[in-house]
């Protein structure tokens, strides 16, 4: 994938270029808003990653104008500002996702996967499959192997999904986010215990798991390979 | 104290315009007086001449000139050293009785200086003859003259002068004296807040304005000085206190993860897996930027700028939502959570849902963290006439009756060890979130445990307000 960065600070723009090149994405890195601006309107990529505050033209300012010359490529907003008004400011702009500065390395990967495939990804859908398991999101109905599984709505939610992104790291935050409109970090085991409730009941009545946890990063759901 | 502060000061200058106002107006009465007065004495001093003059005149009627010279000459009480004066002149006029020494020319009223016999020169005016109101009319063929002096009259109007001007200026100084009285006290008042202030400015946060017993505007305006002056302190010091906190709640993960990675590097060189170290180091750079986010969330709310959208929202529906999570999280720890979900009454109030979210999660996260293991954890709704009461309880320890103002605080955590999962923000949010909306919050013993409540104005009541 063609990556555009547009990131000030040096140093972390390097790890993140390194670590997306490792991960075999092509990256071009620019360090002003306006030079980032014409990159796209000039030249084409699959993803901009976009700092919030730059020299020369701010983030918030680019998409905008990104938006308003018809370039709906997808756009991940890097911040250093966490609140609620300015995710709900960039996401409303016509940003594609939001990642407040810290973040994990693995985090910032699943959501440059996540964004990109949402662009690609066929209209709604009724029903998912993964493997032996079955969701029907019309009556919200799960089964496995022919066996209805009773679910909670946070369960429900859970593993709609951990089911649309099956193959794919869904991470503890992004679950947070998108299962309980959380957007700050709670001291107890909301998603952890949500999720083992949830195997419990998926998983731990079959042969094979569906739900793998990947170390310190979140959730992926898939078939025996 | 310098004089002209004093003389500019308010209550001098309010003093000064009503001694000019007061002046303008004496002087308005004075001619308007001076003028009635005149008048009026004119016309009592014609009145008494006109009636001497028919008085003497009637005793022509019946008898003859002689009788009136006679009625004349015997007249001497009012002719007396000139008071008056009176004369009869034949048609050539030669003086026949009375002490007026020559005939006026013209016939008529007058006021004019006349020679009078027996009359003293006058001292006052140092003219040689008196001024008189005088009548002079035929009487077959005779004149008969009569009239008054009106030196009186002078006297009246001097002396009416002199008592108006001596009053003025003793009102208008007694105005100003107490005008420069009042000045000089305001102005005192006015610099011992300057000074004050002065040395607020100079770092000396303990100076304060000494109030006089007088309660008046500059009283009243060094009282709230006090007042704020009393506010700034005490958030100078928790500000203060915050910073510290800051930096030891920061310092100690900083000082963890600095070890870890110290570690993680020499286990990478003594050829072992330093992942583990690595990992410990996250996560406490993790628990670092968890500080960091609270404590900037709290700032913006506590400083209104946290772009909230107030809008009536249903808290029910928030608790159900949270009461199915937090349920889970509680009975995975063994402890029991009870939720009562309100049925019939309304449980709407004007609120930002982020927040309110972020409130509930903090009380039910101190519910389950600190509840220990048979805790028991409610979360219930309870109405009063205006209040909607919010309502999270636990059985755990509790907090002290005298520690429950405290844990407000930034920072404040009653377990000094620090062991316990938290930032100690989490309430310091839920305050700052509830006084956002308007609400307050309680805490009470469970008896045993906390019992939490934020109480809401309801909606209805919120309208009415506004």
């Amino acid at each position: 994938m063609k990556i555009l960065l547009a990131e000030d600070d040096l140093k972390m723009a390097e790890y993140l270029c390194a670590g997306l090149i490792e991960n075999g994405h092509s990256v071009d890195h620019v360090t002003d808003g306006r030079e980032a601006l014409s990159y796209c309107l000039y030249q084409t990529c699959d993803i901009v990653i976009l700092d919030r505050m730059m020299p020369g033209m701010d983030g918030l300012s680019v998409l905008k104008a990104l938006r308003a010359a018809r370039k709906d490529v997808p756009v991940l907003f890097l911040t250093a500002m966490g609140q609620i008004d300015d995710r709900v400011e960039g996401l409303s702009a016509g940003g594609d996702d939001y990642l407040v500065k810290p973040f994990h390395f693995s985090e910032f990967l699943a959501r440059v996967a996540a964004i990109t495939r949402r662009k690609l990804e066929t209209p709604e859908t009724n029903a998912l499959d993964v493997h032996d398991l079955h969701l029907d999101l019309l009556s919200r109905a799960a089964s496995r192997q022919g066996r209805l599984i009773e679910l909670h709505a946070k369960e429900f939610a859970l593993l709609e999904i951990l089911m649309h992104n099956a193959g794919r790291v869904v991470t503890r935050t992004m679950l947070l986010e998108r299962v309980w409109n959380f957007n700050f970090e709670p001291n107890t085991t909301v998603v952890e215990t949500h999720m083992s409730r949830l195997r419990s009941k998926i998983d731990k009545p079959f042969d094979t798991a569906l739900i793998h946890t990947i170390r310190n990063t979140g959730y992926s759901m898939h078939g025996p390979r | 104290m310098d004089r002209g502060n004093v003389l500019s000061g308010a209550a001098f200058s309010a003093v000064l315009m009503s001694a000019l106002v007061f002046l303008v107006v004496l002087i308005t009465v004075g001619v308007v007086t001076h003028g009635y007065v005149e008048r009026s004495m004119t016309e009592e001093l014609r009145d008494d001449v006109r009636t001497r003059w028919d008085l003497f005149a009637a005793d022509y009627g019946d008898k003859d000139i002689a009788a009136v010279a006679e009625l004349i000459a015997n007249a001497t009480l009012f002719t007396a050293q000139g008071r008056g004066v009176v004369g009869l002149f034949d048609p050539a006029g030669t003086p026949i009785a009375g002490n007026l020494l020559e005939r006026p020319h013209a016939p008529g009223w007058h006021e004019a200086a006349l020679a009078v016999s027996g009359a003293a020169t006058p001292i006052q005016t140092g003219e040689r003859d008196f001024t008189y109101l005088y009548r002079s009319a035929l009487l077959g063929g005779h004149t008969l003259v009569v009239g008054q002096r009106t030196d009186r009259l002078a006297l009246t109007k001097r002396a009416t002068f002199r008592t108006l001007a001596i009053s003025g200026f003793v009102v208008v100084l007694a105005m100003l004296s107490a005008g420069y009285f009042f000045s000089r006290k305001s102005q005192y008042k006015l610099e011992q807040l300057e000074t004050t202030l002065a040395r607020i400015s100079d770092g000396d946060m303990s100076a304060r304005t000494n109030l006089s017993s007088d309660k008046d505007q500059i009283d009243r305006i060094a009282e709230r000085i006090n007042a704020h002056l009393d506010t700034l302190s005490h958030l100078m010091v928790s500000t203060r206190v915050t910073a510290a906190a800051i930096a030891h709640d920061l310092k100690s993960p900083l000082a963890r993860a600095y070890l870890g990675l110290g570690r993680a590097l020499t286990q990478f060189e003594a050829g072992r897996d330093p992942r583990a170290e690595i990992e410990d180091t996250q996560a406490e750079l993790e628990r670092m930027n968890g500080i960091f986010d609270t404590f900037l969330r709290l700032a913006r709310i506590e400083g209104g700028a946290d772009g909230a959208t107030f809008a009536e929202l249903d808290l029910g529906a928030l608790m159900d939502d949270l009461a199915e999570t937090y349920q889970m999280v509680a009975e995975d720890k063994g402890q029991r959570f009870v939720y009562t979900r309100p049925v019939r009454e309304s449980t709407m109030v004007m609120g930002d849902a982020t927040m309110l979210q972020q409130l509930l999660v903090n009380l039910l996260e101190n519910a389950v963290t600190h509840g220990g293991d048979d805790n028991r954890i409610g979360l219930s709704i309870d109405h009063t006439a205006d209040h909607i009461h919010l309502i999270v309880s636990d059985s755990g320890p509790g907090i002290p009756k005298l520690a429950r103002d405290a844990v407000f605080e930034p920072f404040h955590r009653l377990d000094p060890s620090r062991s316990k999962p938290g930032s100690g923000l989490g309430l310091a949010l839920v305050r700052a979130i509830a006084e956002r909306h308007g609400a307050r919050v309680t805490l009470s013993d469970n008896a045993p445990g906390l019992r939490v409540v934020v109480s809401f104005l309801r909606t209805n009541t919120i309208s009415v307000a506004l």
